[in-house]
């Protein structure tokens, strides 16, 4: 994975593993890498990663049982929430860039629905 | 764990560490920092106990550094320095008959990651080569304190993976980690803290994520930032 | 101190290996001349190559070690390769006290195996070709009409090898201070090398006085050189003291 050094490797990593539990790659009640397996995987630091499980356990999206590991929280709901989560940053992410284009909300919806139609053929 | 008190080197008129107060603490990778001769190498040797200050104190545990401290401090030099006869298995053995915590079995390990082989001569490893053979030596040593001197140099951008790697295997909680580079963006994800260095004084040691959460600066952004345009490295 | 004792005679095998080469072909062709005897022209031009190259030998072997060790000491302060012993949990008296051991025990081995080895030699020379041992006591008995005190015997040879080993051995030591002073404190400054070698000088003249002032006025000529070869080794002792001192204080990689 390449990183941007001007933005926390932590919320990199932690957006890696969101999108993974999201998409199913790690199912819920999956076991997560342990902390060090996490570093040596990404190539970051230790305490890097320590701090990325801390931070997805305090939004509830894993839980670390003692002595076991870290698991993907089985709670199918709040995935289904991170999702609609993730969607609505995305989709931020778009609108302000067509804003800065000078597209009006209607004509990036425009935009947007003969787009989807064009992927639909491909 | 390793901490210098107010420690001054001077070599006839020049300083190259001045007044340096510094605290290391285990659990941590440390990236030193600065141009050139800003002073990164002779406050690691002293830190190794290769090298006495000129005032204050160097400390390993609390106690002053000393050939008795070299047993849990390993340190790797910029350049290479092995005898002319020696092969890699000979460097190995050499390691094994000075430190009770080098691990045979963990070295050749670590020669499998850099792809070198026992038989090789090390006269006439390439420089490349040679640079890899000493982090493996360094690093097949259990000690608490790895000081590793320039580990990327003249390390090709393919194989600089591979040594991040094994470096970040030993960096566990119970150990500490100082790693000086002028090729500073190899270190942005395997540092925690950064330490600043500029002609011989220390000028800050800041947490890495904290820069990037705060200021939104990289560790390259910041060594730009105190060191200026003029100065920064290839 | 046995594994630093191990690799400074790494360090220096090869150059005993050739001496020990010559020497054994040198010593085989002596016994073939020996062995053919005095009547044998080819006989007598073989003991007298072989005797003549294993003196050589015996005297730039010994020779040759010191030097070597004073080159290696150079060698370990002043290039990368010192990391190789000063990163080690070792101590500098440890470091040095293995390098002085080491070439020690070369010198007084390699001497005591020459001095043996020309015993036996001259032993099995005499034996075979009697006319040399009239020509040996015709020496001996113009020797003892000059000195009365002077004979030369087996015991004489011993303690004048000895002392000559005790005064090799302390010539080396006075290289490896003038040498560890030069590249510790010296290193850089002007005159470095004239300054090294005038310390060497002084040392050597220091040596020599220390000698004669305590040498007692009547004794015994054997005495004498042991009493010399005695105070060499003493001297070789405070030499070490000095420079591991000097290296631990002020030497860096």
């Amino acid at each position: 994975m390449k990183f941007d050094p001007m933005v926390p490797i932590w919320l990199q990593v932690a957006t890696a593993l969101k999108q993974e539990i999201v998409t199913g790659y790690l199912p819920p009640g999956g076991k997560m890498p342990g902390g060090r397996d996490l570093a040596l995987q990404y190539g970051i630091n230790p305490n890097t990663a320590a701090r990325i499980y801390q931070e997805l356990e305090r939004e509830g999206l894993c839980a670390t049982r003692r002595g076991m590991g870290t698991y993907v929280t089985e709670d199918t709901e709040r995935i289904q929430r991170l999702r609609t989560e993730m969607a609505r940053a995305a989709m931020d992410r778009f609108l302000s860039d067509l804003r800065g284009l000078g597209l009006s909300g209607a004509e990036a919806v425009q935009l947007l629905e003969t787009e989807v139609q064009n992927h639909a053929e491909e | 764990m390793l901490k210098s008190e107010d420690i001054v080197r001077r070599f006839g008129a020049k300083t190259a560490v001045d007044h340096v107060t510094l605290s290391l603490e285990a659990g941590h990778v440390y990236a030193m920092l600065g141009p050139n001769g800003s002073g990164k190498t002779t406050w690691m040797k002293m830190a190794a106990a290769l090298m006495k200050p000129t005032e204050g104190r160097m400390l390993f545990q609390g106690a002053p550094v000393s050939v008795e401290s070299r047993r849990h401090v390993a340190y790797m030099s910029t350049e290479p320095y092995f005898y002319s006869w020696m092969t890699v298995r000979d460097a190995g053995r050499y390691y094994d008959d000075f430190f009770e915590d080098f691990s045979m079995s963990h070295y050749e390990e670590l020669l499998r990651d850099m792809e070198l082989e026992m038989s090789m001569k090390t006269r006439t490893l390439s420089s490349g080569m040679a640079a890899k053979l000493k982090i493996a030596l360094t690093l097949a040593r259990d000690a608490q304190v790895y000081m590793l001197d320039e580990p990327f140099n003249g390390i090709d951008l393919l194989a600089r993976d591979q040594i991040r790697a094994c470096i970040l295997r030993e960096a566990t909680p119970e150990k500490l980690l100082l790693l000086s580079s002028h090729l500073v963006e190899e270190m942005e994800a395997i540092a925690d803290r950064a330490v600043f260095i500029r002609q011989g004084k220390l000028i800050e040691v800041c947490d890495l994520e904290q820069l990037r959460e705060q200021r939104q600066q990289s560790m390259a952004d910041r060594y730009r930032e105190i060191y200026g345009h003029a100065e920064v490295a290839q | 101190m046995k594994a630093l004792l191990k690799y400074e005679f790494r360090k220096t095998w090869f150059a005993k290996l050739i001496f020990l080469g010559i020497t054994a072909v040198a010593e085989i062709a002596f016994l073939i001349g020996i062995a053919l005897g005095p009547a044998h022209e080819t006989g007598e031009r073989l003991v007298t190559i072989g005797a003549l190259v294993l003196f050589m030998v015996a005297m730039f072997g010994v020779f040759i070690i010191g030097v070597q060790s004073v080159l290696t000491l150079h060698r370990d302060m002043n290039t990368k390769q010192g990391y190789m012993l000063y990163m080690t949990p070792r101590t500098s008296y440890q470091i040095l006290g293995a390098k002085t051991l080491e070439n020690g025990l070369s010198i007084l081995l390699s001497g005591a195996f020459f001095f043996l080895l020309g015993f036996l030699d001259i032993t099995l020379l005499f034996s075979r070709f009697g006319t040399l041992q009239q020509l040996w006591d015709f020496f001996q008995d113009m020797l003892h009409a000059i000195n009365k005190e002077i004979t030369l015997n087996t015991q004489t040879i011993l303690c004048l090898t000895v002392s000559f080993l005790a005064s090799w051995l302390a010539t080396v030591s006075m290289a490896y201070l003038a040498d560890i002073l030069s590249s510790a404190l010296l290193n850089g400054k002007r005159f470095n090398g004239i300054i090294t070698f005038l310390i060497f000088i002084l040392l050597s003249v220091l040596l020599g006085w220390l000698q004669d002032v305590l040498q007692p006025a009547r004794v015994a000529i054997d005495a004498g050189l042991l009493i010399r070869g005695g105070v060499s080794l003493a001297f070789s002792v405070l030499l070490y003291c000095a420079s591991a001192w000097i290296m631990d204080r002020y030497l860096s990689v």
